[in-house]
């Protein structure tokens, strides 16, 4: 049988390159690119990826090497996109669908967006007020880190207009969520805990996604990734820290 | 009393995290059911007088295995229900109470904070490391 390798090649990494922005773990991505590479049945299928790019390479006596390398540079927790590509790749080795379908289907997955704007600020305004609750917190507290949480949902959009991301996005956000709530609690008129309204406001930013993977592609043996993401969460966690210490700082010397 | 609205927070807030992370529409009841078995566990374990170093190791190995079966079940990957599920053990309170500490208490609190805050992560670590090496071990008897 006689098959398209560019094609091959092309739809494996984009469904690579779509994990890897989605956030999955390299590991998988691997998996998932060798699989269909490996469909062509040829003398070598290597693929090699990192937390930031990808090198996928098809070669036989019988055709001209095809390589393909490409830098990944935007990462954004995108559960629903992993979940497509799985989805896409399973068909694909069922033979449900052929590789052009699968192409296409990629192409697809790459726009989509599953949830509006307004449900994921409702998402994270939902998200710190339950925090603050499961910590413990009273009534008022659960109310107030809701607004906190609008807070930081309208500052999370803010920097994506701006284009800021990553860490400092999320040192920035600490800063102004830890800023804000203690500005709250010192002029309401509650007996409020204000430790219990910041850490409900700065869960929505806590590292979970990068401590995962950390481990989940360290124990795979791969100690590159890993690495990388060990590192990614304690850069997070270090700029939340961070975050939370200017902030504090910042309403010492105002008040 | 406590522990059931507990429970119900701990879905409600997992279901607002999982829209943020984009976790497919059809496995969001999942996703945030198992959060909410987890911190269960979590506050069960807690009740039965476990630090919260120990509590969050059994919880966090109650949520990776349910996440494993789910996606065996469900046909998906399994940080779909992992990543949300495992949020309301993530140490956030712990990273904040660091920073705190290191402003407006002395070095020893700063020292107590870290020292649970790097615990309570390794023990989640922990937790998923031992799910994960099982269910390889299992799959791969299968092949």
């Amino acid at each position: 049988m006689e098959m398209d390798y560019m094609l091959l090649v092309d739809t494996a990494v984009l469904a690579g390159e779509i994990m890897l922005e989605s956030g999955a773990e390299a590991y998988r991505v691997e998996d998932t690119i060798g699989y269909f590479l490996h469909t062509a049945q040829l003398k070598h299928a290597q693929v090699f990826v990192t937390m930031t790019g990808i090198i996928a390479t098809l070669s036989d006596p019988a055709i001209e090497a095809i390589t393909v390398v490409r830098r990944v540079n935007r990462r954004r927790t995108n559960l629903n996109k992993i979940y497509l590509v799985n989805d896409v790749s399973r068909k694909f080795s069922k033979g449900e669908i052929d590789l052009k379908e699968a192409f296409f289907e990629l192409k697809q997955i790459r726009k989509k967006e599953q949830y509006s704007l307004r449900t994921k600020s409702l998402g994270i305004v939902l998200t710190s007020a339950f925090f603050c609750m499961l910590l413990g917190g009273n009534l008022y507290e659960t109310m107030l880190a809701a607004v906190v949480g609008t807070i930081l949902s309208f500052l999370m959009w803010a920097g994506e207009k701006i284009g800021l991301q990553g860490f400092l996005l999320d040192g920035i956000n600490t800063l102004l969520v830890v800023f804000a709530s203690m500005i709250i609690c010192h002029f309401i008129w509650l007996p409020v805990r204000t430790d219990m309204i910041i850490i409900g406001g700065i869960m929505p930013m806590v590292p979970g996604v990068a401590i995962t993977n950390a481990i989940r592609d360290t124990l795979q043996g791969d100690y590159v990734s890993g690495g990388a993401r060990m590192m990614e969460a304690c850069m997070e966690a270090g700029a939340i820290a961070f975050g939370a210490c200017i902030g504090i700082l910042l309403y010492r010397t105002i008040l | 009393m406590g522990i059931l609205v507990q429970t119900m927070g701990a879905f409600v807030a997992v279901l607002g995290f999982s829209t943020v992370m984009e976790v497919p529409k059809k496995l969001l009841i999942h996703t945030s059911v198992i959060g909410a078995v987890g911190w269960l566990v979590y506050l069960l374990a807690c009740g039965q007088g476990l630090s919260t170093v120990m509590a969050s190791f059994c919880s966090a190995s109650v949520i990776s295995l349910l996440s494993h079966i789910s996606a065996r079940k469900l046909k998906s990957p399994v940080t779909v229900f992992l990543i949300g599920g495992i949020l309301p053990l993530v140490p956030g309170a712990g990273m904040y109470r660091t920073a705190y500490s290191l402003i407006m208490e002395t070095s020893q609190q700063v020292y107590k904070n870290l020292q649970e805050t790097l615990l309570i992560a390794g023990a989640i670590a922990v937790a998923i490391f031992i799910t994960d090496s099982v269910f390889r071990l299992f799959s791969a008897h299968r092949h």
